[in-house]
């Protein structure tokens, strides 16, 4: 073998060796774009997706935003109806304002006359108040007299019921007499006449009244004592019955004749007989002859007393 | 290149058959790192000479 074959297979060797050297190394510490790609890849899909989703927030962000921006502008239209209302009235209000302080400025100056005036009425309000006490003083003495008075009063007034309350039973014990003595006057052809009382203090007249003094509640004046007087009814015997001693006389109720009255007839100057009287009419009664002198007969002359 | 003539010369020569073992050594790292390009190219990308 010749030496150039030999240095061409030790050259040949090196420089394959080396060159073996240099690929094993840059592809042992070459990149794996592979990989880088596919994280690449994963990275950008990450991304895309966080782009959507960004921008669905975007357009709901936006489409809030509009409606807020509907609404704030509504809102914008209403305010400024408003403040060209609030306008208006500020206006008014400042018109009123000055009318206002127009009026002030005369209250304040009428204000000062009545502070003169309410010094003068002040004085003249301690100057009450005195004689306000003064008064006082006096009503509190009246009160304890009024009291005083008030009961002095009850207990006349007590007194006053106690008497009235006797007075009825007089006049009650009265009018009991008073019937039991027509009736044993009636039989003697009498009544009992009511006398005119001498003074009847409810029959004064309101004009003579005193008004400033009270009327005290007390028993009125009754007409004290009767009178008797004569009826001096007359009439004529009608009709007799011997027979049931009965006799018709030609008055009646209208007359004034009523039951158990007597009547005596007489003929002339001569007595005949007692009737007493059992049944009126309106126009005639019926009586029972009594005491009879003389039997009686029609047209004998009657009457309730004795030579009138 | 016979041994014949490394025992009539002077000077020490090597024998034919080490430049045989040398052109193997070369060859063998040659075909290592071919393999060893192979497996990192199917190992990486998946396909040996194709593009990904």
């Amino acid at each position: 073998m010749s030496t150039l074959t030999k240095v061409l297979i030790v050259l040949l060797t090196v420089s394959s060796i080396f060159l073996c050297g240099t690929v094993a190394t840059y592809v042992g510490s070459a990149n794996n774009y592979k990989e880088l790609y596919q994280t690449a890849n994963s990275q950008l899909g990450k991304i895309k997706r966080d782009i959507d989703l960004k921008n669905a927030e975007v357009n709901e962000v936006k489409s809030s935003t509009e409606q807020a921006k509907a609404a704030l502008q509504a809102k914008i239209g209403s305010l400024e109806s408003e403040l060209i209302t609030v306008k208006g009235q500020l206006d008014q209000a400042e018109n009123r304002r000055d009318q206002l302080l127009n009026d002030v400025d005369q209250l304040t100056s009428k204000l000062d006359a009545l502070a003169v005036t309410n010094d003068k009425w002040h004085v003249m309000l301690q100057n009450a108040q005195t004689e306000l006490t003064k008064v006082n003083a006096d009503l509190t003495k009246e009160r304890s007299q009024n009291k005083e008075v008030t009961t002095a009063i009850l207990e006349k007034m007590a007194i006053i019921a106690q008497l009235e309350d006797q007075t009825k039973e007089l006049n009650k014990e009265k009018e009991q007499l008073q019937s039991k003595l027509v009736l044993v006057l009636r039989q003697f052809g009498k009544t009992v006449e009511k006398p005119a009382p001498v003074t009847t203090a409810t029959m004064m007249a309101p004009a003579v009244a005193d008004k400033a003094q009270p009327r005290l509640p007390g028993p009125s004046v009754e007409p004290v004592g009767t009178q008797v007087k004569e009826i001096g009814l007359k009439g004529v015997v009608t009709q007799v019955d011997l027979k049931n001693s009965l006799a018709e006389i030609s008055i009646g109720a209208a007359d004034g004749v009523k039951e158990k009255m007597k009547f005596y007839a007489t003929r002339g100057d001569s007595f005949i007989c007692e009737i007493l009287i059992l049944d009126v009419y309106a126009e005639r009664a019926v009586g029972f002859l009594e005491r009879v002198q003389t039997p009686p007969k029609s047209g004998d002359s009657i009457s309730t007393s004795i030579g009138s | 290149m016979s041994p014949n003539g490394q025992t009539q010369g002077k000077n020490i020569k090597a024998p034919d058959n080490i430049y045989t073992v040398v052109l193997a050594v070369a060859t063998c790292a040659v075909v290592a790192v071919a393999v060893f390009v192979v497996f990192m190219c199917y190992k990486q990308y998946g396909t040996i000479f194709k593009m990904p």
